[in-house]
């Protein structure tokens, strides 16, 4: 009898692997690929970076074909690729002819053809571009008007950033849709809400990372209960990447070259910060078309719980995606790390 | 079947040069400036000169007058015809204050220009409060100028409103070139313009209806930031507002113009370009106009590498006036190029034009 029930289990584990042999491989030959933020609003002819990646084991050689929105014309839309296996490459697409879009989102298809076939990625991005205007931190979002403001929902609840540079500072609001305000010296609550980001450098291609360092700075802005707000610096590039992790004590960290606003309008919150670039070391030079890496998470403890700019910007989840924002003691945190903070953000002069 | 690799972007080259003629007799008057020698029958001299000069202390006015007095210096005697200004200080009573101290020296009626993001000489860079002059002077070069105001698109988008911003601005371009003193020794001219890219390329069309489409015409769209852009007009500020330079003279122009968006491209297509134009020139070379995107150089790793591929190529003595802007006019990489066009305007480009005799 055991012989029989171990020939039939054989039989049914041989057809099993039969089935599921080509499937696995086939996921392993699959790439990754994703289109990364325009740093440049489209119509002045930017280019269109599309990150592909090869997880599979064995070498991945075909083209890869950017299909961009309607209207649009790129030169070329065709890059032939190989990618040796756990290669990432970014492939530039020339755009010579975009459009801006006031919804800020750009649906892309990018299609791999390889010699097993095509493979179809569809995906939005957006435009992750600070214009140039000098913003007064003073509560009133009306100055905002001529950012190129980026949308997302979580849970059914929206929230919209918007970025600004002047020679002399990075500007910031965060118009968070959500039910109530806790502020940060709330005394009967754990936790409260507060808006997270982060701020690098992008290093050149042929400097070699810095290891063991945070290599970014974070800051935290939060309310507090007499209608004023806060900045914490949370992290600075030079720290050890467990200790910029940690939780430290925020009233150590409060953060007073960094102007910062909160309040509330028609159930929305609104986060208005400028931060000199002067207080970032020079890791980001002022300069129309200057790239950096920039990032935001949005704490609402009573609602959404944490919101990633990241998920919207579609990063791909990597191993140091625990280590990317530090884990200040009060915010939303989970067992699953927030994705990293490194999107693609640039300074640009105006949106007109 | 798979198809060669190519990079991402085209790099367009073209580059031209156009045959002058020698009028030694029975020249037309070109200029709002001088007579010259063409008056005379004769070739007369031609002389640029740049400075380059940065701010440091907070002083626009001084830095200006400091920038004009230099310059002087350098062209001594000869007549002047005209002052192209690229300066980078911010908002509009630094700049204010720094046409004041050009002004202090130059006489303002030949002072032109226009804000940018920064300039480079064969000197070296600058960005922000920073001042470079190009003196244009002699007796065989000759300067008329134009300025049209009030061109009404600094706030349309070109998704909204392009067939409006076309009309306005083929308006303007036709408009400026109507306004200019032409004659048969016209040889380049140089438009500054409140007006970016895209939206200079309806500029650039609209001068072309007068001047043709294959007259050489180079330049740059002003700094573009929330309250930086302006064009100078006879020593005065104007925004939404361009200008035009038509030179004329017994000389000669090669131009090329070269499109990149990533950090080795922009050095390639730099040093290319310069060294293109150059070869281009047939006679000795005078004097180098190039007109840079500020994009460009925000993709630079090391923003000095660009200047250094350019001075490779153009050398270390030849006149250098290098400005950062928000669109350039020039012959256009071959992805944007329209036939039987000389020169469009567009965005990512840096434009040279080399003039020699």
């Amino acid at each position: 009898m055991s012989w029989s029930i171990l020939r039939t289990f054989c039989h049914w584990l041989l057809v099993v692997a039969v089935l599921v042999a080509p499937i696995i491989c086939a996921a392993q030959d699959q790439l990754r690929m994703r289109v990364e933020t325009l740093t440049v609003p489209p119509a002045t002819g930017p280019l269109a970076m599309v990150m592909v990646q090869n997880p599979g084991s064995a070498s991945w050689e075909g083209q890869i074909v950017l299909r961009p929105p309607s209207s649009w014309e790129l030169s070329p839309d065709t890059r032939a690729v190989r990618l040796e296996s756990g290669q990432t490459k970014r492939l530039a697409f020339n755009i010579a002819r975009g459009r801006n879009l006031e919804t800020n989102r750009y649906p892309f298809e990018v299609v791999a053809i390889g010699p097993d076939g095509e493979m179809t990625h569809r995906q939005e991005t957006f435009v992750a571009s600070a214009p140039f205007f000098r913003v007064q931190v003073d509560g009133r979002p009306d100055e905002w008007g001529d950012a190129i403001p980026i949308s997302f929902s979580t849970g059914q609840r929206e929230t919209t950033i918007s970025t600004y540079w002047s020679r002399r500072q990075f500007s910031l609001l965060v118009a968070v849709d959500e039910q109530e305000l806790i502020p940060s010296d709330a005394s009967d609550r754990s936790s409260f809400d507060a808006v997270q980001f982060a701020l690098a450098a992008v290093p050149p291609p042929d400097q070699a990372p810095e290891s063991g360092t945070a290599g970014r700075f974070e800051f935290l802005l939060a309310a507090t209960r007499n209608g004023g707000a806060r900045c914490f610096r949370l992290v600075t590039p030079d720290m050890c990447l467990n200790e910029a992790t940690r939780p430290r004590a925020l009233e150590s960290l409060v953060c007073e070259q960094v102007e910062v606003a909160v309040w509330r309008n028609d159930g929305i919150t609104y986060y208005e910060c400028s931060v000199p670039f002067r207080s970032l070391d020079n890791a980001i030079l002022p300069d129309a078309g200057r790239e950096f890496f920039f990032s935001v998470l949005v704490h609402d403890p009573d609602g959404t719980g944490l919101r990633e700019l990241a998920r919207h910007a579609k990063l791909w989840p990597t191993p140091e995606d625990p280590q990317a924002w530090n884990r200040w003691e009060g915010g939303c945190w989970d067992d699953v790390s927030p994705l990293g903070n490194k999107i693609r953000w640039g300074l640009c002069t105006s949106k007109y | 079947m798979r198809q060669p690799f190519q990079p991402a972007f085209s790099m367009g080259r073209i580059a031209l040069a156009t045959g002058v003629t020698l009028l030694l007799t029975g020249a037309l008057l070109a200029s709002d400036a001088d007579r010259g020698a063409a008056d005379e029958g004769r070739i007369g001299t031609i002389i640029m000169h740049t400075v380059l000069v940065e701010d440091l202390d907070d002083q626009p006015l001084q830095a200006g007058e400091s920038a004009a007095r230099k310059l002087m210096a350098k062209i001594g005697d000869a007549p002047l015809q005209a002052v192209l200004v690229s300066e980078c200080f911010e908002d509009l009573p630094w700049k204010q204050q720094l046409l004041q101290g050009i002004g202090s020296v130059i006489p303002s009626e030949r002072v032109f220009g226009t804000s940018t993001y920064g300039s480079f000489t064969q000197q070296g860079t600058a960005g922000f409060d920073s001042v470079s002059l190009l003196g244009i002077a002699g007796d065989g070069i000759s300067v008329s100028t134009a300025l049209v105001t009030e061109l009404g698109v600094a706030r349309l988008t070109f998704e909204e409103s392009e067939p409006l911003i076309k009309e306005r601005l083929h308006a303007a371009g036709k408009q400026l070139a109507d306004k200019l003193q032409r004659t048969d020794r016209d040889r380049l001219m140089i438009l500054l313009a409140d007006a970016h890219s895209p939206k200079n390329r309806y500029l650039v069309e609209g001068v072309q209806q007068v001047v043709g489409p294959d007259f050489p015409i180079t330049g740059g769209s002003a700094n573009r930031n929330e309250g930086q852009n302006y064009v100078y007009y006879q020593g005065k500020a104007h925004a939404d507002s361009a200008v035009a330079l038509m030179l004329s003279g017994d000389f000669e122009v090669a131009m090329s113009g070269q499109k990149a968006m990533e950090n080795d491209q922009v050095i390639a297509t730099a040093k290319d370009g310069a060294a293109e134009a150059l070869a281009e020139m047939t006679g000795q070379p005078l004097g180098v106009l190039a007109f840079n995107c500020a994009g460009r150089r925000g993709r630079l790793h090391r923003p000095e590498d660009e200047w250094n591929a350019i001075r490779q190529a153009l050398g270390e003595e030849l006149a250098l006036f290098g400005l950062y802007c928000a669109g350039e006019v020039g012959p256009l990489d071959p992805s944007e190029q329209v036939p039987g066009v000389l020169v469009g305007g567009s965005g990512w480009h840096v434009m040279f034009t080399v003039l020699g005799r």
